[in-house]
């Protein structure tokens, strides 16, 4: 996977994700930005991140923006969790923050949203 | 455990009232039946109507929740996320009723709204809504409405009530003729000023959200304004991308305190409802829509032979004083 680029600092180019293992705990830090090009970075991650069985946290400070099926793909990996398990979103930025709350995703037993902060 | 979901159940109903009493021969009732089913209630009608309804359920009932039509919010899109949302949270199981008796928002508190645009939302809704089990009666006060606005109703709601009585109307349009029906008038077109970016694939979206940020930024919007804007023009060419008809031009300007955003492309929108329909967690086309429709003032498609458009317009404080300078 590559690790570089934030998309906002990526002059012309298009969005580019990175997606890094967390150290203590099951789950991914991502960072940068993921749209319709490259939407399955995203979901190729959390399948295989989802394989641990254990809550799932994904830390997004770093995620400048998603779009709405990306944010879908979060929560959605909840579903791919044994029974009871969680995703853990982390520290969502504006834009993750605002189409949770527009589509009510943050209302869902599986879903934790946790550090929210105002912009 | 393993009843059956019920069938689509949404069931909308005209009430046309002409005075205090007509109304609360019809809402009282409503209201009381529901309690006594152990059905949630939703009741959003005038604040005239509001105190009547208090009056006669001796004050506010437990099991009902009671507001301001107003409070729903004017516009499309607010008034039906209220709706599901309210359907969403108080229905416990799929196979509970949610009753709503809601009154139109007419007169000042409808600020741009208009007769037409409260006969499409309700024809709308019949579609919109179909598979939330809500049972919703829209009570018209014929004081103040014109007979043109109760027409409408009768073309919008499949049943009138009056009192407790439920009569089918001969007058219903199913809600996707309805639509196709009423005829948009054509979008003045963008000045020959406005900025512009034209794009085609997938890989030049951020491109696209880079241009839409910086407009925004020169027309004076406020970061988080222009996070919405981002957002919602992203989802809209998202879209329009995806649907693989080639290119599609964006233009954006300010005009009168507004900042208005345009894609005009080839595709062909077929679906009067798009980005109408509350999205679940199985996408599905044009679903992202649902978020620009939420995050701008006013949101328009037109779709014919040759392409669609879709224009989005938010308000842009200082959009006015800028181009002054420009009219001097």
């Amino acid at each position: 996977m590559r690790a570089r680029g934030d998309g906002l600092a990526a002059g012309g180019g298009a969005a580019r994700l990175s997606v890094l293992p967390l150290d203590r705990r099951a789950g991914l830090r991502l960072r940068g930005q993921v749209d319709a090009s490259n939407r399955h970075e995203l979901d190729a991650a959390l399948r295989s991140a989802a394989r641990s069985g254990r809550d799932l946290h994904l830390e997004l400070a770093d995620l400048s923006y998603a779009d709405v099926p990306a944010v879908r793909l979060l929560v959605q990996a909840a579903t791919r969790l044994p029974r009871g398990r969680q995703v853990i979103l982390h520290e969502p930025g504006p834009v993750v923050r605002t189409i949770l709350h527009v589509h009510g995703w943050d209302q869902l037993r599986s879903v934790i949203v946790e550090g929210r902060r105002r912009p | 455990m393993s009843s059956p979901r019920p069938p689509a159940a949404f069931t909308h109903h005209a009430a046309l009232y002409r005075d205090d009493e007509e109304f609360l021969e019809m809402a009282v009732p409503f209201v009381k039946d529901g309690l006594a089913w152990d059905e949630p209630v939703l009741v959003a009608v005038t604040a005239a109507n509001l105190e009547l309804l208090r009056g006669a359920l001796d004050g506010d009932p437990s099991g009902v929740d009671l507001a301001e039509t107003r409070t729903l919010g004017a516009r499309f899109p607010q008034r039906i996320a209220a709706f599901h949302r309210y359907y969403q949270q108080h229905a416990r199981d799929p196979a509970r009723q949610v009753r709503i008796l809601v009154e139109p928002v007419w007169g000042e508190d409808a600020g741009r709204e208009t007769g037409e645009a409260l006969a499409r939302l309700e024809s709308a809704l019949n579609e919109i809504l179909s598979t939330d089990r809500i049972w919703m009666i829209c009570p018209y006060d014929a004081r103040v409405m014109g007979s043109q606005v109760l027409a409408e109703a009768r073309r919008t709601h499949p049943a009138v009530v009056r009192g407790r009585s439920i009569r089918p109307s001969t007058r219903y349009v199913d809600p996707v003729r309805f639509a196709r029906s009423r005829q948009d008038p054509p979008l003045p077109a963008p000045p020959a000023g406005a900025a512009a970016l034209r794009f085609t694939h997938a890989g030049e979206l951020a491109r696209v959200r880079r241009f839409v940020t910086a407009q925004a930024v020169a027309h004076g919007l406020t970061q988080e304004r222009g996070w919405y804007l981002m957002i919602a023009v992203g989802e809209a060419a998202s879209y329009l991308v995806e649907q693989g008809t080639g290119g599609v031009t964006l233009r954006m300007w300010a005009a009168a305190g507004r900042l208005a955003c345009d894609l005009a492309g080839r595709a062909r929108v077929t679906d009067p409802f798009l980005g109408l329909r509350p999205p679940t967690l199985e996408p599905r086309p044009g679903d992202g829509l649902w978020l620009t429709r939420h995050l701008c003032d006013t949101v328009e498609v037109r779709s014919t032979a040759a392409g669609c458009t879709i224009r989005l317009e938010v308000p842009a404080p200082r959009a006015q004083e800028r181009h002054q300078p420009d009219l001097a």
